[in-house]
C-alpha cells in the first residue's frame, strides 16, 4: 500500500464554504485564520487525538494508560458546565477511534455501524442537540451508500 | 432553493471524503477498516458539529470572525484550548513573517525603479 507522507486535513475552502453557508443569512465573513482553526477543530473532531503531544487529556488531566488507549477516557471528558453544546463538542471527538476500540473489543476486523451505535450513548447525553435516537436510522446514512 | 440543495450536498460529499481519509489513517493504525456507514455516522455528526460551532461563533456581534471567536468556542476543553492557542499563535507570526518578506520585496523593487530612472535621467 502506497504511503501517505501528506497530513490529512480538511480543505481550507471546504470549511469556509460551510461556515459561509451557515452564516449566509446574517451577511457573517470567516477570517482567514479562523478557518484554519476550524479545520483543526473538526480534524480533532474526528480523528480525536491527532495534534495533542504525549497523553494530554480534553481537560488537561494526564493519562496513566498505555499508549494507544485513547487519549479521552469517557469519564475524563466531562465538560465543565453540563450545557447541551459542551456535551456532544467534548464526546464527539473519540467517535472514530472508540469506534475502533470497540470493534477490537468485540474481535472484529471492521468497525461496523453497530460498534459506533455502542458507543454512540456514551458520546450522546439526553440534553445533546442531537437525540441517539436520530443516528439509529439506517436511512440518515443512505446519501452516502450507493 | 436547488442551488442551496446541491452546494450542502457537495459539502457534505467533500466532509465525508476527508473523513473517509482520516477513518483510513486511524484504522491503518488500529489493523481495523472503516464500514461505510460508519463513515457516513461520523461524516454526518462533523457536519452537525460545525453547525453547533456556528451557533457558538454567532455570538460574536460582528461581521468577521477571527481567532479569537475560534479560541473562545475550545475553551470549554483546557488542552484543545492550549492546542488552537498555540496554532493560532504558529498562523501568526507566519503572517507576520509574510508581511515583512512583502515588505523587503516592495523596498528592493522601489530602490531598483529608482536606480533604473535615474540612469534614464543621466543618458
Amino acid at each position: 500500500m502506497e504511503e501517505r507522507t501528506t497530513e490529512v486535513v480538511f480543505k481550507k475552502e471546504t470549511v469556509g464554504k460551510l461556515l459561509s453557508l451557515f452564516f449566509k443569512d446574517e451577511k457573517t465573513k470567516v477570517s482567514g485564520d479562523a478557518v484554519i482553526l476550524m479545520a483543526e477543530m473538526l480534524k480533532i473532531f474526528v480523528e480525536g487525538e491527532c495534534g495533542f503531544s504525549g497523553h494530554d487529556r480534553w481537560d488537561g488531566r494526564p493519562t496513566g494508560s498505555s499508549p494507544g488507549c485513547g487519549v479521552w477516557d469517557g469519564a475524563a471528558c466531562l465538560p465543565r458546565s453540563r450545557g447541551a453544546n459542551n456535551f456532544i463538542m467534548c464526546r464527539c471527538p473519540e467517535a472514530a477511534r472508540r469506534s475502533q476500540k470497540q470493534a477490537a473489543a468485540e474481535d472484529c476486523d471492521v468497525v461496523d455501524i453497530e460498534h459506533f451505535e455502542k458507543i454512540l450513548p456514551q458520546l450522546v447525553s439526553t440534553h445533546s442537540t442531537i437525540p441517539v435516537t436520530e443516528f439509529h436510522s439506517r436511512s440518515l446514512f443512505t446519501f452516502f451508500i450507493p | 432553493m436547488d442551488e442551496d440543495f446541491s452546494l450542502h450536498q457537495r459539502l457534505k460529499a467533500a466532509l465525508h471524503f476527508t473523513v473517509g481519509r482520516l477513518c483510513e489513517d486511524i484504522g491503518g493504525d488500529g489493523g481495523k477498516r472503516f464500514n461505510k456507514e460508519v463513515l457516513a455516522a461520523i461524516a454526518e455528526t462533523t457536519y452537525r458539529q460545525c453547525g453547533l460551532f456556528h451557533s457558538h461563533l454567532r455570538h460574536a456581534k460582528r461581521t468577521t470572525v477571527n481567532s479569537e471567536d475560534v479560541k473562545l468556542v475550545a475553551r470549554r476543553s483546557t488542552a484543545l484550548y492550549n492546542h488552537i492557542t498555540r496554532r493560532s499563535e504558529e498562523l501568526a507570526s507566519t503572517n507576520q513573517e509574510q508581511k515583512e518578506r512583502r515588505k523587503k520585496n516592495t523596498g528592493k523593487r522601489k530602490s531598483e525603479d529608482e536606480e533604473t530612472s535615474v540612469k534614464r535621467n543621466k543618458m
